[in-house]
């Protein structure tokens, strides 16, 4: 049973969009973001869901688009195929049949087995490990039975996830995932903006250069120990 | 006995007098000889000069630690002096050694942290530590990871240096299915799983012995391991049952004995001829 929803013109999206980013109830990666907030519409309407529904529950990650396992089990099942799932802590397996093809079961069995296997001994599949189990094999069974189902999104946030936390697949050697795990942590703090130049830097350079007293700002600067980026910053604005 | 954990400080002495505790040495000599043997062997603990160059060999390469050895200016131990100073050296805790073998174990250790991969692996963490668990079934567990270090970015790293006559990686199935290394790889995995929750990382640093000290980094097939730690398991039930009952037979029976192929072979085609 699809929901009708109706097809808003570009513009009122747009303003819808500007207007909604400023909430902040929305996801973070939503927060402030209209851009991103118009493509979740968008991809809403393509999937016929109402935007919030996507708001919450879609998530692009590198640029491909994922949504929880219990959103691919609702767009499967909407699409008129059956799923079951059953388990428990230890395993969960999903079984779907297709609408135009009731006489054949597309199987997915997890169990923890297969997980460690996967490398997916997080905190969360330790503390969750029946829902965990339950996700991948709804994804699993849904991507092998009803592609056509899922408008693009193939994966679930939570595997795109755990495919992010490991920098390199399990198949490098030892050696290799250390240096590449290393070089993350290393690069690490290099994320933090340490290259900007504070606005109080900007105006006394301004007003030294209005001043003439330029080269004094810039050995007071060296004096005092200032970063190399600022050093540089000022340097070169200095007369030749 | 020891209590499940990880003991970074107990002698190699102690760590091998914990008969309590099954060890994958031991495990490996249950399956592939028997429980007499394993009974018997394990009374005896056993020093040969193969065994004490390997301890030097670790004590150099691991921990860059030379107070084990005393090197003894001979040729080698065949004249009456030469054998009273290594008896000599012996009773004063020490490891007799040729100049010539000595050279040999430090080119090891040269060539094991001139390898930018090796000296990776082998930072951060501790040499010789001992591991104490306890199996499903109840049995204690041990083993000895030649170096472990605890956190790496990659999690846990359980390393095993290996010296060999040939450190080709090509040549590395044939000596890890003859010394039963599947089966070390599975049973250290398993011990740092039980006590820590996560898997480690194993990896073999094996160096060549003789004048080319060459070093590779070969790793095991993850689906043979697994093999292999099944083949723990039936180790493991095989020491529970043979304690319980304190019964340590020999071989095992099996079926009538059949004749090798070629023997047949051979045999056939002679009478076939007459």
């Amino acid at each position: 049973m699809s929901e009708i929803v109706p097809v808003a013109p570009i513009g009122n999206k747009i303003q819808y969009a500007e207007t909604l980013a400023h909430s902040n109830l929305l996801p973070k990666h939503f927060q402030n973001n209209p851009a991103n907030l118009l493509f979740a519409i968008e991809f809403a309407e393509a999937l016929g869901m109402k935007p919030i529904h996507a708001i919450t529950s879609v998530h692009v990650i590198n640029g491909k688009p994922s949504a929880s396992a219990d959103l691919i089990g609702t767009m499967v099942r909407r699409a008129g195929h059956k799923l079951r799932v059953t388990g428990d802590d230890t395993y969960a397996e999903a079984t779907l049949v297709r609408a135009d093809d009731p006489d054949f079961e597309f199987k997915a069995r997890w169990d923890m087995d297969k997980a460690r296997k996967a490398g997916l001994n997080t905190a969360t599949w330790k503390a969750y490990p029946g829902a965990m189990l339950r996700s991948r094999a709804i994804t699993e069974v849904c991507r092998a039975g009803a592609p056509d189902a899922l408008h693009g999104i193939q994966y679930s946030t939570e595997e795109l996830q755990s495919l992010g936390e490991r920098p390199e697949p399990a198949s490098g050697s030892a050696a290799e995932r250390l240096k590449a795990a290393s070089q993350v942590i290393d690069a690490e703090p290099a994320n933090e903006p340490v290259n900007t130049i504070p606005d109080e830097v900007k105006a006394n350079t301004e007003k030294a250069l209005a001043e003439g007293t330029i080269d004094g700002y810039f050995a007071w600067l060296a004096e005092n120990d200032a970063p190399a980026h600022i050093l540089n910053y000022v340097n070169e604005r200095m007369p030749a | 006995m020891f209590t499940p954990g990880i003991y970074p400080d107990l002698s190699n002495e102690v760590y091998h007098q914990q008969k309590d505790a099954l060890s994958s040495s031991g495990a490996r000599l249950l399956l592939s000889k028997s429980p007499l043997h394993f009974k018997v062997r394990q009374e005896k603990s056993e020093t040969n000069e193969a065994f004490e160059i390997g301890t030097l060999t670790h004590s150099l390469v691991l921990e860059n630690d030379e107070s084990g050895a005393e090197v003894l200016d001979f040729a080698d131990w065949r004249t009456k002096a030469a054998k009273e100073a290594a008896a000599a050296a012996r009773a004063a805790g020490k490891i007799p050694v040729l100049p010539k073998q000595w050279d040999e174990i430090r080119a090891m250790r040269d060539a094991v942290w001139a390898n930018e991969d090796a000296a990776l692996l082998l930072s951060g963490g501790k040499a010789e530590q001992s591991v104490f668990w306890q199996h499903e079934t109840g049995a204690m567990l041990r083993c000895r990871p030649d170096y472990y270090v605890p956190d790496s970015p990659i999690g846990p790293i359980c390393i095993d240096l290996k010296t060999s006559v040939s450190a080709d990686p090509r040549k590395f199935d044939s000596s890890a299915s003859d010394y039963g290394y599947f089966q070390q790889q599975a049973w250290y995995e398993d011990g740092i799983e039980a006590l820590t929750g996560t898997r480690p990382t194993f990896a073999f640093i094996v160096v060549e012995k003789g004048d080319v000290p060459a070093v590779s980094l070969p790793e095991l097939d993850s689906e043979d391991v697994d093999l292999a730690r099944a083949h723990n398991q039936r180790a493991i039930d095989l020491w529970n049952k043979c304690r319980a009952a304190d019964e340590w037979p020999g071989y095992a029976p099996v079926p009538p004995v059949r004749m090798k192929p070629w023997t047949r072979t051979n045999i056939e085609r002679e009478l076939e001829n007459v």
